[in-house]
């Protein structure tokens, strides 16, 4: 599918799911639409289905009550599909650890491909993360 | 001292025990004039209700309300002292004014605390949860 | 008479959180809506229950990424009422600066988001793009661009270099001029007019009802601020005004909001001789904690035993 992917990194359609986060890390994702790092200029997107996307970001902490809802919004997503996780919560749950309300493990739930830590991570780490991204799909 | 000795000369024989700090009243009162109470703050004063705490101590577990006059400053706060932990209930002040209704449901599930009098009382963050948790923000002792 | 359900949610292109609402509409007109919240619950009362006061601090700002300062000044302020501590006078311009900033940050996310959900991009556009220098202010102040870390109980945690402050000048004055421009592009538009007068409606005694506290009351007619009822840090030593509109609408709160965003320049301008000057009585930014080994910083000792586990500052 080599072939696929190099045309998938031509234009890449992103949609946000947010699995409990604290909004900051939403807030910089829409940051990255705006004219100071206008990303539209890569072709990259944010649509509003599932079924169109071909990359998902994942921002927060999973919630054990929201946990089934990521679940499936990952089980209904076309193949080829990669996963972002954006910031420090979905790597280690750093401050929300003692929590009695989040999952133990995230990647039960949905595995991850590329991580970008940070509190929140700034616009330039994640085109950073992108460019990375677009040249593994590259080969 | 000198703004509430209008509250205090009115309602002071409802009042058990009161502490004074820096433009907060403390005062604590029985479970059944607590609505009375809150009516007079809330219709005659134009306090308004800034929110509601609640804690689990060796008395049993306390209701605190914190009743804000905008005009002055001054906080009324009355607190409610519960001392049956197994079943705890007290009046509810929900049927005086509508804002008060979220902050007792979360107080109710988060405590077991049953608000009489409540129109909704349902759970406000964990309701449909798939795992069914009940109260965690009480003490769990293993000898009770 | 038919009444349609829509359903939205958890996940909808509109929503930037979870929520789950149900919608009965009738045409393009809402009816009625039913709500269902607790997919954002982490918990965070139990979590400080075993936490200390600095470490609450840094837990308390990630309740919400936009209002990162409101949440600590609470939680600081509470603790420092426990005990009657005193806060240093440069620490209390330093706190009102960074809240400032901070109201003038979030009342630009809030207009640039209000025309993105009715269509109006462009407005979104020119909002966030004069949010920038904002958040570029307070990396160099205090290392990044949410979620500070500034504030600590009895006072802050970094001093503000006044070199790499003057440039603070220059950008109010920017945004300044830009907003009086888009100030008058909301009062002429036809378009914000059609799509936001007479939407949302809070009457005042629904407002007093409901306890609505902030720009919410503000705008349908309740005259109330915490900032000059009660003021604290140095909210009562520089000089605003109150807004207040009368129809409690979406237009009055987007008005309420661009004139607040004007007064909120005037205190940054206000706080800035005192960070400019740099003297030695007012150098000290955060209380001493009692029973140091270090002596003061003119050799006398702090008060208070070795049982205090609070920072205690002197008068």
């Amino acid at each position: 599918m080599s072939w696929y992917n190099k045309r998938l990194a031509k234009s890449i359609w992103v949609f946000h799911v947010s699995a409990s986060p604290c909004n900051n890390c939403d807030i910089e994702i829409l940051d990255l639409l705006t004219p100071k790092y206008d990303i539209e200029r890569f072709g990259i997107k944010l649509v509003g289905s599932i079924r169109h996307a071909d990359v998902l970001l994942v921002s927060g902490v999973i919630n054990q009550k929201v946990a089934p809802k990521v679940k499936q919004i990952y089980d209904q997503a076309p193949r080829p599909i990669f996963v972002v996780g954006i910031g420090t919560c979905p790597a280690s749950a750093c401050s929300f650890k003692r929590s009695y309300n989040i999952v133990e493990k995230r990647e039960d739930i949905i595995p991850f491909d590329l991580i970008i830590p940070g509190c929140p991570p700034k616009p330039e780490a994640m085109i950073e993360g992108v460019a990375k991204l677009i040249g593994v799909l590259n080969g | 001292m000198d703004n509430y000795n209008g509250f205090l000369s009115l309602m002071g024989n409802k009042i058990i025990a009161k502490t004074l700090k820096h433009k907060r009243l403390y005062f604590e009162v029985d479970n059944k004039d607590i609505i009375e109470v809150s009516d007079y703050l809330f219709n005659k004063l134009g306090c308004r209700l800034s929110t509601a705490t609640a804690q689990e101590s060796y008395r049993g577990i306390e209701v605190l309300y914190h009743f804000s006059h905008d005009k002055t400053g001054d906080y009324y706060c009355p607190r409610v002292v519960i001392s049956d932990k197994k079943n705890p209930k007290m009046n509810s002040i929900t049927p005086l004014f509508i804002g008060a209704e979220w902050i007792e449901r979360e107080m109710a599930e988060m405590y077991g605390v049953y608000f009489e009098g409540h129109p909704n009382p349902e759970p406000l963050l964990t309701g449909n949860h798939p795992r069914n948790l009940t109260q965690p923000l009480r003490h769990r002792r293993n000898n009770e | 008479m038919n009444k349609n359900v829509i359903p939205i949610g958890p996940y909808h292109p509109l929503l930037e959180e979870a929520e789950y609402f149900t919608l009965q509409v009738d045409g393009e007109t809402v009816v009625d809506i039913d709500l269902e919240i607790g997919w954002m619950h982490r918990g965070h009362e139990f979590i400080s229950e075993s936490k200390t006061f600095t470490q609450s601090i840094y837990l308390v700002e990630r309740i919400c990424g936009i209002c990162s300062t409101s949440h600590p000044l609470a939680c600081a302020h509470a603790v420092e009422d426990i005990d009657n501590i005193e806060i240093p006078l440069r620490a209390k311009y330093i706190r009102t600066l960074v809240g400032e900033l901070e109201r003038i940050h979030s009342h630009l996310l809030w207009l640039g988001l209000a025309g993105h959900f009715i269509g109006y991009d462009t407005l979104w556009m020119w909002a966030w793009k004069y949010r920038e220098p904002v958040l570029q202010m307070f990396e160099i102040i205090s290392g990044n661009r949410n979620h500070y870390g500034m504030l600590r109980v009895g006072g802050v945690a970094k001093d503000v270099d006044p070199n790499k402050i003057k440039g603070l000048l220059d950008i109010l004055d920017d945004i300044q001029k830009k907003l009086e421009m888009i100030a008058k592009a909301a009062k002429d538009d036809p378009v914000l007019k059609s799509r936001l007068v007479g939407v949302g409606k809070l009457s005042k005694q629904e407002a007093i009802n409901y306890c609505a506290v902030g720009p919410t009351s503000r705008a349908s007619g309740i005259p109330a601020d915490v900032r000059k009822d009660e003021p604290t840090d140095a909210y009562g030593l520089v000089d605003f005004d109150v807004i207040v509109t009368q129809n409690g609408d979406v237009y009055d709160k987007l008005v309420l909001r661009i004139l607040e965003t004007f007064e909120s320049i005037k205190i940054c301008n206000n706080c800035k001789f005192l960070i400019l000057s740099k003297s030695r009585t007012s150098s000290r930014i955060r209380g001493r904690r009692a029973g140091s080994p270090r002596p003061g910083p003119r050799g006398t000792q702090g008060p208070g035993g070795p049982g205090r586990g609070a920072a205690m500052s002197r008068p």
